[in-house]
């Protein structure tokens, strides 16, 4: 029974909150219906509930704005220029809290529509609607941006990057909503980079000194086939050495040093005492052509250190990479022809 | 083929055959030869093993010109002759591992005074290499010398075992040659064998595409044990210059 006990309390703790939304839902509900029969003082009476800060339900952006729509719209429909006056101030209220709140013709009257076109006169706004997310082949495709001011302005919808490259997407006279098309190109024509991208609104009022801004950001992704890495540059150990080093041309001279004293030593050391050591006509001539051998080797390596077999295999190497690559870079931009930009409001939404 | 019983060398044609005479020397020659044998047997069991099953090969071919000493005490002074021999030499490479190398020559050595004899030479090597590193060969092989005078033919062979220090000049296109035998079992007919006996080399090889030539200074002693109250020394020299072709592998 305890246990019971409390899943009930639970619940009831979590009730009122949920009471509260279905409550003005449903006070919105009645108003407009009272509103449609004509009870107009009765549905007034319901929406001015809706409205009051001492309302103890949750009143959401939305409802709230339907709310001052429908005083507007029932005050309207009142005889007197003071109400007329006060469903223009409702009108007023609803369009500075949403600029794309609209009274459809057909299901309003004359009286109404000139009240809330009086409103939109007076009151100035500029605005964006959320983009919805969408694919774009670049260059054709189009996504559609819905923008509005609240009446005749100069309205400017631009589109920047973080680095700051962009696109003035319109810039010319407007008057209430305007679509416009963005086929995923930059100013140059050169396709969106991926990224975050700062979508203003910018309206200046032809009928009031006012100006307003609106701002939505954009995450714009490439959707493309998978691009090959090209191959890195050739390191120090992908290369042979183009040069000798210098110790090349003493090791040249000490080799054929090395002959000459060998030569030598063996005439030397190793011939037979008894029979006169050896003849040094013979060794001397190893030894002179060793001795020579070196001097030359050292004095050319020293004078010209490239190795010709190295230098034109480290040639082949760089230009097979480069064809490697140059395949690579073809085909990574087959690929990137093929791209579509998937573009999505970002997280942030509208300013 | 002798001739004559005595060694060349000597104008005293009444030497006999050189008699066993035991002592330090002979002693020393018997170790000689046994280590050349087990180092040829090492060698031997080295060779079957570097040789690869799809080896390629490569081959060289010269000619030889020498200028040759030859020097002897028989105990009775230095006796000197000299003079050119002409010949060829082959190589078979197989691989980057193994070699090998054939070698003839003949010519005729002049005595350089009237005391000794002019003498005809003729001479033939065999050589099988493997190279243990890029720059040492350690090689066996076989060697056979003829000395051919008016009255007596001498015969020569003799088991070399060796190395050889290739210093390769950086270009590829000249290598230096330093090189030392041993050899162990050398005959002579007519003499003792000798309880000593050694060639050491040194030169230069240089090649530019398929053409190679080289020089090379080469030196062979033999002391012979004593008999007869006479320790017997020869020494043959000589100035080699070879030019050939070089063509496969290597």
């Amino acid at each position: 029974m305890r246990r019971l006990a409390a899943v009930a309390l639970c619940l009831l703790s979590l009730a009122p909150p949920l009471a509260a939304q279905s409550n003005t839902a449903e006070m919105l509900q009645r108003a407009r219906r009272l509103y449609e029969d004509v009870e107009v003082e009765q549905a007034l009476v319901i929406l001015r509930q809706v409205i009051s800060p001492a309302s103890p339900y949750v009143v959401s952006a939305e409802q709230r704005v339907d709310a001052y729509k429908y005083l507007g719209a029932s005050l309207a429909l009142q005889q007197g220029q003071a109400k007329r006056d006060s469903a223009v101030t409702y009108f007023r209220a609803a369009l500075e809290r949403d600029p794309f709140v609209d009274l459809e013709p057909q299901s309003f009257s004359p009286g109404q529509l000139s009240a809330f076109a009086d409103a939109r006169s007076r009151t100035f706004a500029a605005a964006v609607r959320p983009v919805r997310t969408d694919t774009v082949v670049p260059g054709s495709g189009q996504v559609t941006i819905r923008a509005l001011t609240t009446h005749a302005a100069l309205l400017r919808v631009e589109l920047r990057s973080v680095t700051g490259v962009g696109r003035v997407l319109y810039d010319g006279e407007n008057d209430g909503l305007r679509e416009v098309q963005w086929d995923g190109l930059l100013g140059e024509g050169s396709l969106a980079p991926a990224g975050r991208y700062q979508l203003d609104v910018i309206g200046r009022s032809r009928l009031v000194q006012l100006a307003d801004t609106a701002s939505l950001y954009l995450d714009v992704t490439h959707l493309h086939p998978p691009l090959e890495d090209t191959l890195p540059d050739l390191g120090p150990g992908d290369l042979l050495p183009e040069q000798y080093p210098l110790s090349v041309a003493t090791g040249n001279l000490l080799k054929g040093l090395g002959v000459a004293a060998g030569a030598l030593l063996i005439q030397t050391a190793l011939s037979s005492g008894d029979l006169g050591g050896g003849n040094v006509l013979l060794s001397g001539a190893v030894a002179g052509a060793g001795a020579i051998t070196g001097v030359v080797s050292f004095s050319l390596r020293q004078r010209n250190r490239s190795i010709p077999a190295n230098i034109a295999e480290n040639a082949q190497r760089r230009a097979a990479r480069e064809a490697e690559n140059a395949g690579v870079r073809g085909r990574n931009a087959e690929k990137l022809r093929q791209t579509r930009l998937l573009i999505a409001p970002a997280t942030g939404g509208v300013r | 083929m002798n001739r004559g019983r005595g060694g060349l060398g000597s104008r005293d044609r009444s030497v006999s055959v050189p008699t066993f005479v035991p002592g330090h020397w002979r002693t020393r020659g018997t170790a000689h030869r046994r280590f050349g044998a087990a180092a040829g047997f090492a060698l031997g069991l080295a060779l079957l093993g570097a040789v690869p099953a799809h080896a390629q090969l490569g081959v060289q071919a010269a000619g030889v010109a020498a200028m040759a000493e030859h020097r002897v005490n028989a105990g009775r002074g230095v006796e000197q002759s000299s003079g050119t021999l002409l010949g060829a030499e082959g190589m078979l490479f197989i691989g980057t591992r193994m070699e090998f190398f054939v070698h003839a020559a003949g010519g005729k050595l002049t005595a350089d005074s009237a005391f000794a004899d002019d003498r005809d030479v003729g001479e033939a090597e065999v050589r099988a290499s493997v190279l243990t590193v890029p720059w040492l060969a350690l090689h066996a092989g076989f060697s056979v010398r003829s000395f051919g005078a008016a009255l007596a033919r001498q015969r020569w062979t003799a088991l070399r075992f060796g190395g050889e220090a290739r210093l390769a000049f950086v270009g590829g296109v000249v290598t230096g040659v330093l090189r030392g035998e041993i050899l162990p079992g050398v005959t002579v007919s007519g003499l003792e064998r000798p309880s000593r006996a050694y060639a050491a080399g040194a030169g230069l090889e240089y090649r530019a595409g398929v053409l190679t030539a080289g020089l090379r200074y080469d030196l062979e002693r033999y002391d012979f044990p004593l008999v007869a109250g006479v320790e017997r020394r020869e020494q043959l020299s000589s100035l080699k210059a070879h030019v050939g072709l070089r063509l496969g592998r290597r």
